[in-house]
C-alpha cells in the first residue's frame, strides 16, 4: 500500500510531463508562424467593357466585368464603351472585380450591336477618341473628341505639353544661373546686399498648362435616347464576342436644382447640405451661416450609382440622389427679411484664424489677400436675427433660378417642452370625460 | 326601372339608416371612454420626442436642412391612431360574434353590409376627431417652435384619412375572419406589426451607412434587398406603404402621384370591406 502510494506521485509526474509534452507540441504546431507571402489572386482572361461615362459634369472611367449584366449611362450624351480582353481578378479589399491592364489590354475589334426587343436598332463601329478639358472651367471646356479631330487635338495638346516641359527645364536652368549671379553679386557687395539697380532680372516661370487630356483610345461612341437596350459585340470575323451581351440602360436627370452647402460659423468644417427646393434650413437665432450655392441634378439612385460603379451593390432603385456639381455660375443671391425689401447678398472669401493659446478655438474673418495666404472658404454670409429669411438666386437675365428658393428659420429651441405639454391635454380631457360620465351614471342610479 | 334597381333603391336607405345607428352607438361609446384620450396623449408625447430630437439636433449642430420636420411625428401619430382604431374595430366585431349579440342584431333590420359599414364609419369619424386634435398639436408645435408653416401638414393629415380607412377596413376583415376575439387580435397584431415593421425596417435599413466596400454577400445588403423586395410586393396591399409614398409625393409637390396613392388606398379599403362582408355572410350569424 505504502509502495503504491510512494509510486503514485512519480507516475502522476510522468503523466503530467507526457501531457505537457503533447500540449507543448500541439500548441507549437498551432503557433507555428504562418509563412508570409504575396496576396496574388488568380487572374482569368475575361472580356470587359471599359466605360467612359459622362456623369453630368465630367467624364469618369469605370469597368463592366462579366459579373455585371447591366450598364447605366446618361441619355443623349456621348459615352464610350471600349471592348477589351484583359486579365480579371477579384480584389477582396474593395470587393470588386479588377482588370490587370498591365498584363493584358487587348482591344476587341468588331461592331457594337444595339437592339431593342430583339431588333437591331444600330450598329456602331469603333472610333478613336480623347477626352479633354480645362481644369480652370471643366464644364465649359469639356470635350469628347473622336476620329481625326481626336488625334489632331491630342497631338496639339501633346506638343503643348512638350513645349511646357522644355520651357520648365529652361526655367529651372535659368533660375540656377540667376541664383549663382545673385550669390556672386552678394559676395562682391560690402554689405552683403545686392543693390536693386545691379540685380539681374529674375527668370519668369512658364505658364502652367491647365488643359488635361486622355490618351487616344478606341471605343464605341454611344449617344442614345432614354430607354433600355441590349448590346453585344460582333467580332470582325462575324462571331459573337462571349460575355459581351449586356443590358444598356440610358437614363436622364429627374430634375435640375440648386443645392446649398450651409456652413454654420460655429462648425465651419461640418456643412449641412440643402438639396431640395422645398427644404427649410433651421438654425439658431443670432447665428451666422455661409451659403454656398451649387448647380445640382436629381437622379435615380440605382441608375446614377451603377453608372459610376457598375459593381455598386448599395444603390437603390426606389431612391433618388442629388448630385452637386460646380458652383452656381454668375448668379446673384437675393435675400428678403420678413416684409422688408429684397437685397443682394454678395459672396465673399473668408479666412479661419486659429485663436492663440492651448485651448481650441477659431474665428472667421473676411479674407485679406494682403496679409493672408489663401481663403479657407467662400460663401454668402447671413446673420439670422429675424424669425425667418427667404433667399433665392437670380440669373443674369433677372429670372429666378429654378430650385434656388430656400427659407431659413430661427428655431425656438427654448420652447421644446411645449409639444409635450400639449400632449398631456387629451389625457386631461379624458379624465374630465370619465368624471362627467361617472357623475351622470350616479345621477341615473337605481334609486332614480 | 328594373326590379333589381327598385330593390336596391329601397334597400340602401334602410341599410344606411341601420349603419348610421351602429356608427352612432360605437362612436359615442368610444368617445366616452378614457382609452382614446390616453392613446392620443401617448401618441403626441411620442411625436414630441421625435420633434424634440430634431430641435436638439439643431442645438448641437447649429443647422439642419429638412423638407418637413413634422412628417415623422405625424407618421407616428397616424400609425398609433390607426393601430388603436383597427384594434377597436376588430375587437368590436369579434366580440359581437363571441357574445352572440351579432345573432340578435341580425333579427333587427340590419344586414351584413350595414353592420360592416356602421362599424367602419364609427372608426373613421372617431379618427377625424383624433386627426383634428393632431392638427391642433402640429399647429401649436409649429407656432411655438417657429417651424415653417406649411400646407403640407394639412395635406398630410387629410391624406391620412384614406390610409386609416384602409387599415380599419383591414381590421374589420380580420375581426370577422378571425372568429374568436383572441384569434382575431393575434392575427391583427401579427399582420399589422409585419406591415409596420417592414415599413419602418425599410426606412431604417435604407438609411444605414454601408461599410466602405459592401459586397453582395454583406448581411445588411441582403437584408435590405429582402426588405425592398418585400416592400415592393406588399406596397399594393399595405396602406402604410401607400401613406409613406403619399407623403413623399406631398414633399415633391406631385399632386398627381398623391392622388394615385389615395386612389390605391381607397381601392384597398373597398376590397377589404367587400371581403369583410363576404366573409361575414359566409360565416353567418353563428
Amino acid at each position: 500500500m505504502q509502495q503504491r502510494l510512494a509510486h503514485r506521485p512519480a507516475g502522476l509526474i510522468r503523466a503530467i510531463k507526457a501531457a505537457g509534452s503533447i500540449f507543448v507540441v500541439f500548441f507549437a504546431v498551432l503557433g507555428m508562424p504562418i509563412r508570409s507571402g504575396a496576396q496574388a489572386f488568380p487572374r482569368e482572361r475575361a472580356f470587359v467593357y471599359g466605360v467612359t461615362n459622362y456623369d453630368g459634369r465630367l467624364y469618369e472611367s469605370t469597368l463592366a466585368p462579366p459579373s455585371v449584366d447591366t450598364v447605366y449611362l446618361l441619355a443623349d450624351r456621348t459615352n464610350v464603351l471600349s471592348p477589351r480582353n484583359t486579365l480579371a481578378y477579384f480584389w477582396p479589399i474593395t470587393n470588386r472585380y479588377q482588370a490587370d491592364w498591365e498584363l493584358m489590354n487587348e482591344l476587341v475589334t468588331g461592331t457594337l450591336q444595339v437592339s431593342v426587343g430583339g431588333r437591331v436598332e444600330r450598329s456602331i463601329e469603333l472610333s478613336e477618341y480623347v477626352v479633354q478639358y480645362d481644369i480652370a472651367s471643366p464644364q465649359d471646356s469639356l470635350a469628347l473628341l473622336f476620329g481625326s479631330e481626336a488625334r489632331a487635338k491630342f497631338t496639339e495638346w501633346d506638343k503643348a505639353q512638350s513645349e511646357y516641359r522644355t520651357a520648365l527645364e529652361a526655367y529651372y536652368a535659368a533660375q540656377l544661373r540667376w541664383n549663382d549671379q545673385v550669390n556672386i553679386l552678394r559676395q562682391k557687395s560690402a554689405s552683403g546686399i545686392v543693390p536693386p539697380n545691379l540685380m539681374p532680372p529674375e527668370p519668369l516661370e512658364p505658364v502652367r498648362q491647365t488643359v488635361l487630356s486622355s490618351t487616344p483610345a478606341q471605343g464605341f461612341l454611344i449617344a442614345l435616347p432614354v430607354g433600355t437596350y441590349d448590346i453585344s459585340v460582333i467580332r470582325a470575323d462575324g462571331t459573337l464576342q462571349p460575355d459581351s451581351k449586356k443590358t444598356l440602360v440610358m437614363f436622364e436627370k429627374q430634375r435640375d436644382g440648386i443645392s446649398y452647402n450651409v456652413v454654420p460659423q460655429t462648425r465651419w468644417i461640418a456643412a449641412e447640405s440643402s438639396e431640395n427646393d422645398g427644404d427649410v434650413v433651421y438654425a439658431l437665432r443670432g447665428s451666422t451661416l455661409y451659403l454656398q450655392p451649387h448647380l445640382s441634378g436629381r437622379y435615380n439612385d440605382l441608375q446614377y450609382g451603377r453608372m459610376l460603379d457598375p459593381q455598386d451593390p448599395a444603390a437603390r432603385p426606389d431612391r433618388s440622389r442629388w448630385v452637386a456639381f460646380d458652383a452656381a455660375p454668375s448668379s446673384k443671391m437675393i435675400v428678403t427679411r420678413g416684409a422688408g425689401p429684397a437685397s443682394e447678398l454678395p459672396s465673399q472669401f473668408y479666412y479661419v484664424r486659429q485663436l492663440p493659446g492651448t485651448g481650441l478655438g477659431y474665428e472667421v474673418v473676411a479674407f485679406d489677400p494682403g496679409v493672408m495666404e489663401q481663403p479657407s472658404f467662400s460663401g454668402h454670409a447671413i446673420q439670422l436675427n429675424e424669425p425667418e429669411i427667404d433667399i433665392y438666386m437670380i440669373s443674369d437675365t433677372g429670372a429666378i433660378v429654378a430650385g434656388s428658393r430656400r427659407r431659413i428659420v430661427a428655431l425656438n429651441t427654448d420652447m421644446v417642452w411645449m409639444p409635450y405639454a400639449f400632449g398631456i391635454v387629451p389625457a386631461a380631457m379624458g379624465v374630465i370625460v370619465l368624471l362627467a360620465r361617472r357623475r351622470a351614471t350616479r345621477r341615473v342610479g337605481p334609486e332614480n | 326601372m328594373t326590379r333589381t334597381s327598385r330593390l336596391i333603391s329601397r334597400l340602401w336607405p334602410e341599410r344606411l339608416r341601420a349603419a348610421s345607428v351602429i356608427e352612432g352607438r360605437n362612436r359615442t361609446s368610444q368617445l366616452a371612454s378614457i382609452g382614446i384620450y390616453v392613446i392620443m396623449s401617448m401618441s403626441f408625447i411620442a411625436a414630441s420626442v421625435a420633434l424634440s430630437n430634431t430641435v436638439r439636433f439643431v442645438e448641437r449642430n447649429a443647422v439642419l436642412s429638412s423638407r418637413q420636420p413634422l412628417f415623422l411625428p405625424i407618421s407616428l401619430i397616424v400609425v398609433v391612431f390607426s393601430f388603436m382604431l383597427t384594434l377597436a374595430a376588430a375587437l368590436t366585431v369579434a366580440r359581437e360574434r363571441d357574445r352572440g349579440t351579432f345573432r340578435v342584431l341580425m333579427f333587427a333590420p340590419v344586414d351584413e353590409v350595414a353592420f360592416v359599414l356602421g362599424n367602419f364609419a364609427a372608426q373613421i369619424r372617431t379618427y377625424v376627431v383624433m386627426a383634428l386634435f393632431g392638427l391642433v398639436w402640429a399647429s401649436l408645435a409649429t407656432y411655438f417652435l417657429n417651424l415653417a408653416f406649411s400646407t403640407q401638414v394639412l395635406l398630410a393629415f387629410a391624406a391620412s384619412v384614406p390610409t386609416v380607412a384602409a387599415v380599419v377596413a383591414f381590421g374589420l376583415l380580420i375581426g370577422i375572419w378571425g372568429g374568436k376575439t383572441r384569434t382575431a387580435i393575434a392575427y391583427l397584431v401579427l399582420i399589422a406589426l409585419a406591415f409596420i415593421g417592414l415599413q419602418i425596417g425599410g426606412d431604417v435599413v435604407a438609411n444605414t451607412t454601408f461599410s466602405q466596400s459592401p459586397t453582395q454577400n454583406d448581411p445588411i445588403v441582403v437584408v435590405r434587398n429582402v426588405i425592398i423586395a418585400a416592400n415592393s410586393a406588399i406596397q399594393w396591399v399595405s396602406p402604410y406603404a401607400q401613406m409613406s409614398q403619399g407623403l413623399d409625393a406631398i414633399l415633391d409637390g406631385n399632386l398627381g402621384k398623391l392622388a394615385l396613392h389615395i386612389a390605391v388606398t381607397v381601392a384597398q379599403s373597398t376590397v377589404f370591406l367587400l371581403a369583410a362582408v363576404l366573409v361575414l355572410k359566409r360565416k353567418g350569424s353563428g
